[in-house]
């Protein structure tokens, strides 16, 4: 063998190793199908997804593939007719919540034991395409509570890898992948008894720009009221998206029971509470007696700017304020703003391209907070 | 010759003075915007205050946000500093709307009195958002807000504290590289704070 031919045959695997490092790249997400859980069927309902995104998606196609892998995943789904069936005998429209009148008979008439309720906030079919869905089960019976949250926020070129190998270019392809993801997730969850995982928590957050808090110490369990924050942005069902990233945050501080949005949202029809301009201390006193919590968190939404095309770049800013029912007075009240490229020091390494990605870590950031020894504060 | 080399120094010093001068007139061009003013009254107990609403403030910038921006970031920095209470958004709401006040941004003494009726506050804060945004000198940009304050006496509807406070502009770097100055949420906060010192110092 002469030098060159030696050469040669290096330079071929080294780039074949390459070729197929390639297109490796990006390939995180794909996740392996989920193995079915051995144990008795725990049969859910998967609701109609709520659309949040503020323009057309393929909702039923969704679905549809939603309902697939959960089904694939180990569950027992409800038929979609004897569904439809349910929700027209009980005339239940709302589809972004369960409260409690539902929750009995979902458990009592079709022996459902969880409702997986899905909210859409953001849909794109051109390049690059994005997903962004948030989707918790809830308990059925007497007293409704949540089981289960995740969310994904999914782009196309979130992996590039080398030579762009990585980007996922059909909308179809990235919702099989983001679907798979919530299967997997609702899977696992289930196996361990839904109970929380410290370990499986996100770590990145940002800071919020001003912080306060007074008790809320993590000793003690908390009933939190979270209300949709009030939308002074430009972007559709901003306050309802920030709600819905609260309570995924809090819900995994574990001295925090969240009470599900649709128990909130019947409650404040039933009783007529209109909140234009904030919450007053009469609006509380009826929503800690009729829900019975302890604490109910409120907000405003400033901005709320996805990143559209491949260059844009998301921005969210509001402030939240958390009051308590003891001492009626303020036990929490932050401010945030971050853009999606505040991490990118160079080639878009640490750019954020989906503004509920960047607001799940602002809010983490506060949710950071609270996890650390409460600071007595004298008024 | 003695005579000659005096002229020389002078014409040395002179020269000196002038570079001086146009280096002082320069600075003073590229300055950005600065200012420290304010009122405080001498008599009040500022450590008597223990809570204050924070009225809606007047917006007299183009962003039709900007003043809720503003007292947003106000409110949780007043809030942080421990020092004092602020009362929920809501709750200033409601009382605004039992006490008939038409014109929160501006209320007139009387108003304020009757507001602290509903309300249990010992001062209220009305402020006016004059910049928010986008300045533009020449073909520099930057970004500015400029904001002032007063904090009212519920008991008496006097006016204890007066300050205003302006951030960002146009800097050096700004003309002579541009960049378009520093983020809108770098000098807000930095607005903000500087107010909050000068009332809690």
């Amino acid at each position: 063998m002469t030098w060159s031919t030696s050469f040669f045959h290096k330079l071929l695997s080294a780039l074949a190793t390459l070729l197929i490092l390639a297109g490796c790249a990006g390939q995180s997400q794909v996740l392996k199908p989920p193995q079915p859980v051995d144990k008795a069927g725990y049969r859910v309902a998967v609701l109609p997804i709520e659309n949040l995104s503020g323009g057309k998606a393929p909702l039923k196609e969704l679905r549809k593939t939603l309902e697939e892998k959960v089904e694939s995943a180990g569950f027992e789904v409800l038929g979609e007719g004897a569904l439809d069936q349910f929700m027209a005998r009980h005339r239940i429209r709302h589809v972004g919540g369960v409260d409690e009148e539902s929750a009995k008979l979902f458990a009592e008439e079709e022996g459902v034991k969880g409702v997986l309720v899905s909210s859409l906030e953001f849909y794109a079919d051109s390049y690059p395409p994005k997903l962004v869905m948030t989707s918790r089960l809830v308990s059925t019976g007497t007293d409704p509570h949540i089981l289960w949250m995740d969310s994904l926020a999914l782009s196309g070129n979130d992996s590039p890898g080398l030579f762009e190998t990585g980007t996922v270019r059909d909308a179809g392809k990235l919702s099989q992948q983001g679907l798979q993801q919530l299967a997997v997730s609702l899977a696992s969850a289930r196996e361990a008894g839904f109970r929380l995982d410290p370990a499986k928590m996100p770590q990145k957050s940002f800071p919020p720009r001003q912080f306060f808090r007074q008790g809320l110490s993590p000793d003690k369990r908390f009933r939190v009221v979270i209300l949709p924050f009030y939308n002074r942005s430009g972007r559709k069902y901003a306050g309802e998206i920030m709600a819905l990233h609260f309570l995924k945050e809090l819900q995994q501080l574990g001295n925090f029971q969240v009470v599900e949005p649709g128990m909130v949202r019947n409650k404040l029809l039933q009783y007529r509470l209109i909140m234009e301009g904030g919450m007053s201390n009469a609006n509380a006193d009826v929503i800690f007696d009729v829900l019975q919590a302890n604490v109910v968190v409120t907000g405003k939404v400033l901005e709320y700017q996805d990143a559209r095309g491949e260059a844009g770049i998301p921005v969210v800013e509001f402030s939240a304020s958390m009051l308590d029912k003891a001492s009626h007075m303020t036990v929490l009240a932050t401010d945030s703003y971050n853009t999606g490229e505040e991490r990118v020091h160079f080639f878009n390494i640490g750019r954020i391209s989906t503004a509920s990605c960047l607001a799940g870590e602002m809010i983490r950031g506060i949710v950071d907070r609270l996890r650390q020894p409460a600071v007595l504060v004298n008024h | 010759m003695q005579f000659r080399n005096k002229r020389i120094l002078r014409a040395r010093g002179l020269a000196w003075s002038m570079a001086f001068l146009l280096l002082i007139m320069c600075l003073g061009g590229c300055a950005s915007m600065q200012s420290a003013d304010g009122f405080r009254d001498g008599n009040m107990d500022f450590g008597s205050i223990r809570t204050v609403e924070v009225l809606p403030f007047a917006n007299l910038s183009r962003d039709n946000a900007a003043a809720d921006r503003v007292r947003d970031v106000f409110m949780t920095a007043l809030l942080s500093t421990g020092a004092v209470y602020v009362v929920p958004v809501g709750e200033v709401n409601r009382g605004l709307i039992r006490a008939g006040i038409s014109n929160p941004a501006a209320p007139s003494t009387e108003e304020v009195i009757k507001l602290a009726g509903f309300v249990k506050a010992d001062a209220v804060i009305i402020g006016t958002v004059k910049e928010y945004g986008e300045v533009r000198s020449g073909s520099s940009v930057g970004n500015a807000v400029s904001l002032s304050l007063q904090m009212i006496e519920t008991q008496t509807g006097r006016v204890v504290w007066s300050a205003s406070t302006t951030k960002g502009g146009i800097g050096v770097t700004d003309r002579l590289f541009g960049g378009g100055g520093e983020p809108m949420n770098a000098i807000t906060e930095k607005a903000v704070d500087d107010l909050v010192n000068k009332l809690l110092p």
